[in-house]
């Protein structure tokens, strides 16, 4: 915890911050690479279906492949090029089919936010319509989640939203991509803001940011002085800031109840980087195909932000930045906290790519795990409020139904972190969640069979 | 886990100091046997190197200090051996081993021995100094709090004259008792030393404190001349020992700060009841076994609230 301002109640740490590694005062624009490999199950819900076939000519922004549900997002090519083979690709766990596009040789590079971006003229706009184009524009959440933003932005019927809380936290130690466009392009993350709020008809809007970054908050400030109903609030670092459950409690005081999204309280969260994708697709007619990556770390030589085409891959971004300066030990995909390792730098970047790491020695630690000594740290420091020693232990013993209270967590990282004996808290509980799921689709389809029989 | 040898240190060492060259000897002895009997037990689950790896990881030896600390100073040499078997055995490993077990096994040892030795846990010599270390038939005495319990307090009151002790005196250290219920305040200063390091949290030792302070101060207001201070029940025996170092123990306390300070409370409780309606003049180390066993459920009912929850759920599904 460190400096004035506003926060959640319980629990958090405050890991070292890392962040003055990567400047956030600019950014460069990656040049095309050989290869973009556009991952089509990049977003939560239904992987979108490609509508594009191998050796097909798309021009920049062209759509390669269509939402697979309500719930899915389009999904359009970065660059002017060619198709070359529809195949599968590992993000993480999941195996996502894919498009391979190169780019062709003429191609521009993806362009930049424009420095004079212009206010957004919202009357000619019906709500309804702002929703529309943020779905044909495949927009979704960009800290990582990546939940398609027209689903949330569409509550259910009777739900009354009343404030817009804007995520520019960004407590994730090493990150600065949020920073970076919060002082870089305050037009449009303010111009996305209002387009937003009049999407949902909400008056009011918060713009949450730890104060580990005066220069954002300074700059947000004075871009929406003058327009009314926007507040900029500076909040402690600390992590979890970002999370949207303490977010929500920090910047409007409510706390949403377990199992519930935050619709529950009236309010709807979305991510700078988001509302900055709404602008430039209401403004521009731009859909969400390129982003600010982190690229950082201390193996690599040239740490930067850098404004990348989606299916960028790990290996192209690593060059772009100087290759690696003494031995690399773990790359990983977003940040250190909650960010996933991964062993195949080919690995594509996708829209909720904020930063890679390239770890060297000195940043990762790796140790056996030890017994769990019950000294409560991760009790203590659990934002959630939490027994994350209990869910493990349940866990590690497969009694996965008594581990039910792992479907609260929000895989923070923190009590991993604190833990003494290095136990892999967060590693426990994610397959309790997994065990859970099983349990829950197994028990479904044998409801679904008795019903088919009683037929 | 080194570091709670090091807040025991001072006064380990003062209990060398007071009690002479036997006290030194029960230390290292005590310690040993731990580390010894740790290997072999943990050499019956794993190899060799695994085995002596976890046996000097720190934890045996701490519970062989803490051990020594709950034995008098004139303990014989197989009294200390059978105190670290029974510690080891039933203590840790038949539980499981570090992380694992139920019940303090200093304390587990401790109680076993008083119940099956009580000669031998009772023959309190008095602490003399350094500089007579070599006079094994060093002079016999009495605790302040047996004392109080056998005799009354109108004894007891004759017997502080007698023998030269006041609160000052027990401050420091130089009455009998265990090696670690003499210098209450070298203990407080290593348990102090563990809460600002922050490898103990204040929860238990405070409430645990205070609720023995305020129990006793109570009796003693209501008949000073059957009850003692509850400055000196505070002074006497194991209390600072206890609410220090062995009921901060992570292991068989509760995990939240709800449960650590229901679990300090109950410990004084008892404590407390024991003290001043028992049979036996202390009562720390029964306290804290009790509550010990009472840890699961404690933590059960101490749950935190979960984030944005109205009230606590007690494994609930809700999702």
């Amino acid at each position: 915890m460190s400096g004035k301002g506003h926060t959640f109640k319980r629990g958090g740490t405050h890991p070292p911050e890392m962040k003055e590694l990567c400047d956030s005062s600019s950014y460069s624009i990656l040049p095309n690479p050989e290869l973009l490999t556009i991952a089509t199950a990049q977003h939560i819900g239904a992987p979108a279906k490609a509508v594009v076939k191998n050796r097909d000519e798309l021009t920049a922004g062209q759509l390669v492949a269509e939402a697979g549900g309500f719930v899915s997002a389009n999904i359009h090519t970065p660059v002017k090029g060619i198709v070359r083979g529809l195949d599968m690709v590992h993000i993480g766990p999941v195996n996502s089919p894919c498009v391979n596009v190169k780019p062709a040789d003429d191609a521009d590079n993806v362009p930049g936010y424009e420095q004079d971006a212009p206010a957004l003229d919202l009357g000619k706009y019906e709500p309804k319509e702002i929703i529309d184009v943020i779905k044909q524009h495949g927009i979704v959440g960009m800290g990582g989640a990546t939940f398609p933003t027209h689903v949330k932005l569409s509550p259910p019927p009777g739900v009354k939203m009343d404030v817009l809380v804007l995520n520019g936290a960004e407590c994730e130690p090493y990150l600065t991509s949020d920073d970076c466009l919060m002082r870089n392009h305050p037009v449009q993350i303010i111009e996305g803001t209002r387009a937003v709020m009049k999407a949902c008809g909400i008056e009011k809007a918060v713009i949450g940011i730890e104060n580990n970054k005066p220069e954002a908050i300074r700059i947000l400030k004075e871009a929406c002085a003058g327009i009314g109903g926007i507040e900029i609030m500076p909040c402690v670092t600390r992590y979890p800031q970002g999370s949207e459950k303490h977010l929500i409690e920090t910047t409007v005081g409510r706390c949403v109840p377990p199992g519930k999204l935050p619709f529950a309280v009236g309010v709807v969260v979305q991510n700078v980087s988001t509302v900055a994708a709404v602008y430039e697709a209401l403004q521009y007619g731009r859909p969400l195909n390129r982003r600010i990556v982190s690229v950082t770390g201390r193996a690599v030589k040239n740490p930067q932000n850098v404004l990348a085409p989606v299916g960028t891959s790990v290996k192209d971004l690593l060059e772009f930045c100087g290759g690696v300066k003494e031995e690399l030990v773990e790359v990983v995909m977003g940040g250190p906290m909650m960010g996933r390792a991964t062993s195949d730098i080919t690995e594509p970047t996708t829209k909720g790519t904020s930063g890679i790491l390239f770890l060297g020695k000195d940043e990762v630690v790796v140790r056996d795990e030890d017994p769990c000594i019950r000294c409560g740290n991760c009790v203590e420091a659990c934002p959630m409020g939490l027994v994350p020693t209990e869910i493990m232990g349940y866990a590690a013993t497969e009694r996965f139904p008594e581990a039910i209270d792992a479907m609260d967590c929000i895989e923070c990282g923190t009590c991993a972190y604190v833990c003494p004996s290095n136990r892999r808290l967060v590693h426990w509980i994610r397959l309790a969640k997994w065990e859970l799921g099983r349990i829950r689709r197994r028990e479904q389809m044998k409801q679904d069979q008795e019903a088919k029989a009683a037929k | 886990m080194w570091s709670v040898v090091i807040a025991l240190a001072p006064a380990a060492l003062a209990a060398c100091w007071f009690f002479g060259l036997r006290a030194l000897m029960v230390i290292i002895g005590a310690t040993l046997a731990c580390v010894v009997f740790e290997y072999l037990l943990l050499r019956i689950r794993t190899n060799h190197e695994k085995a002596l790896k976890l046996s000097i990881d720190g934890s045996a030896v701490i519970t062989g200090i803490l051990l020594a600390m709950n034995l008098p100073a004139s303990s014989p040499w197989w009294l200390v051996v059978i105190g670290a078997l029974i510690a080891m055995l039933l203590g840790k490993h038949l539980f499981g081993g570090l992380g694992q077990n139920i019940f303090n096994p200093a304390l587990v040892a401790r109680v076993f021995l008083l119940l099956a030795f009580p000669a031998e846990m009772t023959i309190w010599t008095k602490a003399q100094g350094i500089d007579k270390f070599a006079n094994l038939d060093a002079v016999t005495t009495a605790t302040p709090l047996g004392i109080i319990k056998s005799d009354g307090m109108e004894a007891f009151g004759a017997w502080m004259v007698e023998s030269g002790t006041n609160l000052w005196s027990m401050l420091i250290g130089t009455t009998a008792g265990s090696l670690g219920e003499t210098s209450a305040l070298l203990l407080l200063v290593g348990g102090l030393f563990l809460i600002f390091k922050g490898y103990i949290k204040w929860y238990v030792p405070v409430s645990f404190i205070a609720t023995v302070f305020v129990l006793t101060g109570l009796m003693w207001l209501i008949k000073p001349d059957s009850y003692a201070s509850p400055v000196l029940h505070i002074l006497s025996a194991g209390l600072i020992l206890g609410a220090f170092f062995m009921a901060t123990d992570m292991v068989t306390t509760p995990v939240s700060a709800k449960g650590m300070v229901v679990f300090g409370i109950g410990c004084g409780l008892i404590t407390a009841v024991i003290r001043l309606f028992g049979a036996f003049p202390e009562g720390v180390s029964f306290a804290i076994l009790i509550m010990n066993g009472l840890t699961p459920l404690i933590d059960t009912y101490t749950r935190p609230k979960k984030f944005g929850a109205e009230k606590v759920l007690r494994g609930e599904a809700h999702a």
